[in-house]
């Protein structure tokens, strides 16, 4: 079943004066479930691309339909809404807050949903347990790896069970080992929630565990294929 | 959560969070003192003027006040104190006559306003009994008593039982004199009181300036607050041939000089806070730079701008907070302490009527009127940094800056 299906979307930065096309008339479907990387080099338009599909940028042109509903039709504050109950985000730099713990961190979202605090504290304590930070449930980002940070982001991103998570560049700031570990958890996470992913990178160690993959160049899908 | 969120946020650079809180706990703390020190020193003012010179109101022939002739006195005394008598705010009322005059001695000459009072009224009155420095108030077996100042004793180089000849105008506009002796010499915290003021027996100055009825009859009140309401009370029921004078009017040197203190006061308050809003200011904005990344984050992960919005101007009220409730704790604990112990002036400001040792007032509408300020300060200047932070695209989140 399709999840996100983009019509016809582009992103133009500054069109009045020296126009820079970002994004230029890209279709896609992803379907639910689906684990897609969208590889491609630095300025192809992967991010714009991305924020796109998350509703933090607005296109230039075309639709996104998320769930049978189209983005350009919300307003910021239902877009807000939209994407705080139904959009996971994986940042490069982790963005966790730095004055909350791990279980907090992964709280966080939930608590802004007003969820009750026992089921925040039963999932997060879940969630975090099951990608190996058990033991740091009460640690502070600072004290944690930057691979152990990540894996705290994307448990914050699933924590709400949202449509789909989407990672921009999730493993560009970590090590062989913490890139492998997290790919572990994000493919496990994807198998046992059934959550889609979508991320960007250029990392070939992540191209080779991801289920789909898209080639962007010059703001355009060059490939697009399904292992 | 924004609240829980705003009060860890404070705590994440400590070192400039303490020095905002400390920048508020002291200027708070100083501007509570310096509030309440203003106000004892306008308060002892007032006390000491009411209680050696005017009382709390005066009830004069209704030309006295303004040309200070003889004959301006109350043509009918009992009427008016049985017109007092009624009044439950009164505490205690004194019969005065009040003469320009001119001292004399061998070595030099001296103005000064005689004024001659009822020592068994003066009583419960008047405080210049506490402020003898030699000798006794004009009621013992003297003849012909006369107090004078520490300042006029030195002029005319006096002293206990000496001689001074008294000169003024009597009823019938004749220059007349009279012997009088001094029975005591007093040094009151205003030296200008002193310089041009004399006290002699009641009948004894009748008996030289040929006049029987007192020219004021001074009030005390049990609470000046009151005024207003005795005021109407007296207007309504005075008869047209005598007016009423509040300590205001008979003193307005006293009372532009109360204004001027809450003036500035409230001024040095206002300083203050216009400086911590600055520093706050300045604060906040270096808080929503930093988080420009960790704001666009929040964001997009789906906080709104409200919320936002509301952690921000949390974050901000709650440095002030603790900055302005310990400082004005601070400050009402200082005022508190210095209240009994008093503060040391010393004697430079005698000029003006203010003692040495000025005992601080808690005045807690004072009080009350900074921390709304500090609160509504808060706000004001939370909220420029804060609109700025609504403005951070959540896409800021996804970019390695």
């Amino acid at each position: 079943m399709e999840i996100i299906e983009i019509k016809n979307l582009s992103k133009t930065y500054n069109p009045k004066t020296i126009p820079v096309h970002a994004v230029n008339q890209v279709n896609l479907t992803f379907k639910e479930g689906e684990f897609t990387a969208i590889v491609g080099a630095s300025g192809s338009g992967k991010t714009t691309l991305l924020n796109m599909i998350g509703g933090i940028d607005n296109p230039s042109e075309g639709e996104v339909w998320i769930a049978s509903n189209n983005l350009a039709d919300m307003s910021e504050t239902q877009k807000t809404k939209f994407r705080r109950d139904h959009i996971g985000f994986v940042f490069q730099s982790y963005n966790l807050l730095p004055v909350l713990t791990a279980m907090e961190n992964v709280e966080f979202i939930m608590e802004m949903q007003g969820r009750p605090a026992k089921e925040r504290h039963s999932r997060s304590k879940e969630l975090l347990t099951s990608i190996g930070l058990g033991d740091r449930l009460h640690s502070r980002p600072g004290k944690l790896s930057g691979g152990q940070q990540q894996r705290v982001a994307v448990a914050r991103a699933l924590a709400h069970k949202p449509k789909f998570v989407i990672a921009d560049e999730p493993t560009a700031n970590l090590d062989s080992k913490s890139t492998a570990d997290l790919l572990d958890i994000m493919v496990k996470l994807n198998g046992q929630e059934g959550i889609t992913f979508i991320f960007s990178t250029h990392d070939q160690r992540v191209v080779e565990r991801a289920g789909r993959v898209i080639v962007f160049e010059d703001g355009s899908v060059k490939e697009d294929y399904t292992r | 959560m924004t609240t829980r969120l705003a009060w860890k946020n404070i705590w994440r650079n400590k070192t400039r969070s303490l020095i905002f809180i400390g920048a508020a706990f002291c200027g708070l703390a100083l501007a509570i003192f310096t509030i309440n020190l203003m106000k004892g020193i306008a308060a002892q003012r007032l006390d000491d003027a009411v209680s050696i010179q005017t009382g709390h109101i005066q009830i004069q022939n209704k030309d006295f006040n303004t040309f200070r002739e003889i004959d301006q006195y109350i043509a009918n005394p009992r009427e008016v104190k049985n017109l007092l008598k009624g009044q439950p705010q009164i505490v205690s009322i004194t019969e005065r006559m009040v003469v320009e005059a001119v001292l004399t001695t061998p070595e030099n000459t001296s103005i000064a306003r005689l004024t001659g009072v009822k020592p068994e009224m003066e009583k419960g009155f008047s405080a210049l009994k506490d402020y003898l420095i030699a000798g006794e108030y004009p009621d013992g077996d003297l003849p012909k008593p006369i107090l004078v100042s520490k300042k006029t004793a030195e002029r005319l180089k006096l002293g206990l039982r000496s001689k001074v000849i008294v000169t003024l105008k009597d009823a019938s506009g004749q220059i007349v004199g009279g012997a009088f002796r001094i029975s005591g010499i007093f040094e009151t915290p205003n030296t200008s009181y002193d310089g041009n003021n004399a006290i002699v027996k009641y009948d004894d100055l009748g008996g030289l300036s040929g006049i029987k009825n007192p020219h004021a009859i001074a009030i005390l009140v049990k609470d000046r607050m009151q005024l207003a309401h005795i005021k109407d009370f007296f207007s309504k029921n005075l008869p047209s041939a005598y007016r009423y004078y509040s300590w205001a009017e008979l003193l307005p040197g006293l009372y532009a000089f109360n204004g001027f203190t809450e003036a500035v006061s409230t001024l040095f308050t206002i300083i203050i806070l216009l400086g911590l809003g600055f520093g706050l200011l300045n604060t906040m904005n270096m808080i929503v730079q930093e988080r420009t990344r960790e704001i666009g984050m929040l964001r997009a992960i789906g906080q709104s701008k409200w919320s936002v919005f509301s952690m921000l101007v949390k974050e901000s009220g709650f440095l002030m907070l603790i900055g302005s409730v310990t400082g004005i704790l601070l400050g009402i604990v200082i005022v508190n302490i210095t209240s009994q112990t008093g503060v040391p002036l010393g004697a430079g400001f005698a000029e003006l009527g203010i003692r040495a040792t000025i005992y601080p007032i808690v005045v807690w509408p004072m009080i009350f009127m900074v921390c709304v300020l500090a609160t509504v300060l808060a706000f004001i200047i939370s909220v420029f940094p804060a609109f700025r932070a609504l403005r951070i695209k959540p896409y800021s989140a996804l970019r390695d800056l």
